[in-house]
């Protein structure tokens, strides 16, 4: 995941603002799922991708 | 061309434009721009051909600076937004306070965590002013309610006065360079020592136009009256400087209670 954020970051610095702040965390209100696992269940941004994984972004949504 | 009255709205649902003409017997509300986005700031830039800037604070992707450059018609995003430097270990949680700076494209931005950006083109590159975002107090202020906010920036020549919640207020004599703590005379109520250096809960500076040095400040912090331990504590704080804002002294008399809402009302406009 890490080296994912990290190429967003490079070939996507616009989308890669909207998902992390400056210190490289992905935004409070930003899930992101790793198939059908939420990141934070797996092993955070440390956590490994297999080819053919499908990386989800999905901010949440609250209110009335 | 007719002169036209311009005020800029910041809500919780974007930005809003009102105009009328100078009768202002009627007024056209534009917007929402940015929708669905709180504003905390707007600034109506009046050097050269007039711009408005306005802060959008999205919660979800992060913070933004729109400018307008048609007196609110329509709005873009500036370049880039405010972002502290890679390895500071800061993220920028929200934008408070927007303020022209000395020269004609210089802009100043107060955020939160409690830090002071400029920018020299308008908006588009920003650069972090470590005079008081690495202020050697910096590390020691603590966040009120709304967070540790940078929420007041007035620019008066050379002095920059800045408010931080809780920091207090903050005088720079060079330009915006470096800063010291101004808060002779500031309350804290809720600290052992009741007149800290720093750390006062500051909401609101403004100045006086027509009184060169004459600032006001609204001060969280406060009692009317107090018989509880420790003695006697701060006045309610609304207070005034003839100074420059050096020291300060309660004009609270006749206040009924202390306001924790980040506003004064009974002041006059800020320096343009």
């Amino acid at each position: 995941m890490r080296a994912l954020l990290e190429m967003l970051e490079q070939r996507h610095p616009e989308l890669y603002v909207c998902l992390c702040d400056e210190t490289g965390a992905v935004r409070r209100h930003i899930n992101v799922f790793i198939n059908t696992e939420h990141m934070r269940d797996r092993a955070g941004i440390e956590t490994p991708l297999a080819d053919g994984d499908e990386v989800i972004f999905l901010p949440a949504v609250s209110g009335g | 061309m007719a002169q036209r009255i311009v005020l800029t709205l910041g809500t919780k649902k974007g930005l809003f434009v009102a105009e009328a003409a100078r009768t202002r017997n009627k007024f056209a509300l534009r917007g929402p721009f940015g929708a669905g986005v709180s504003v905390y700031s707007s600034l109506i830039d009046t050097r050269g051909t007039p711009r408005i800037y306005a802060s959008s604070c999205n919660p979800f992707f992060g913070m933004k600076v729109l400018v307008s450059t048609n007196l609110g018609k329509d709005f873009r995003e500036t370049k880039s937004a405010p972002a502290f430097p890679k390895g500071d270990g800061r993220a920028l949680a929200n934008i408070w306070a927007l303020e022209a700076g000395r020269d004609k494209k210089e802009l100043l931005c107060g955020v939160e965590p409690a830090s002071l950006f400029r920018s020299r083109d308008q908006g588009d590159t920003w650069e972090i002013v470590p005079g008081i975002s690495n202020h050697q107090h910096a590390s020691q202020w603590q966040p009120g309610t709304g967070g540790l906010c940078m929420h007041t920036i007035l620019r008066d020549g050379q002095r920059v006065h800045l408010g931080i919640s809780t920091g207090g207020h903050y005088l720079s004599e060079d330009g915006g360079e470096t800063f010291t703590a101004a808060n002779k005379g500031v309350g804290a109520g809720f600290m052992p020592d009741p007149y800290p250096e720093f750390g006062q809960c500051v909401h609101k500076i403004a100045g006086h136009k027509a009184a060169p040095g004459r600032l006001y400040m609204q001060n969280h912090g406060g009692w009317a009256e107090w018989d509880g331990p420790g003695g006697r504590r701060p006045n309610i704080g609304v207070l005034r400087s003839d100074d420059h804002g050096h020291t300060w002294r309660s004009i609270a008399q006749g206040l009924p209670s202390d306001s924790p809402s980040p506003s004064i009302r009974t002041i006059p406009t800020s320096f343009t």
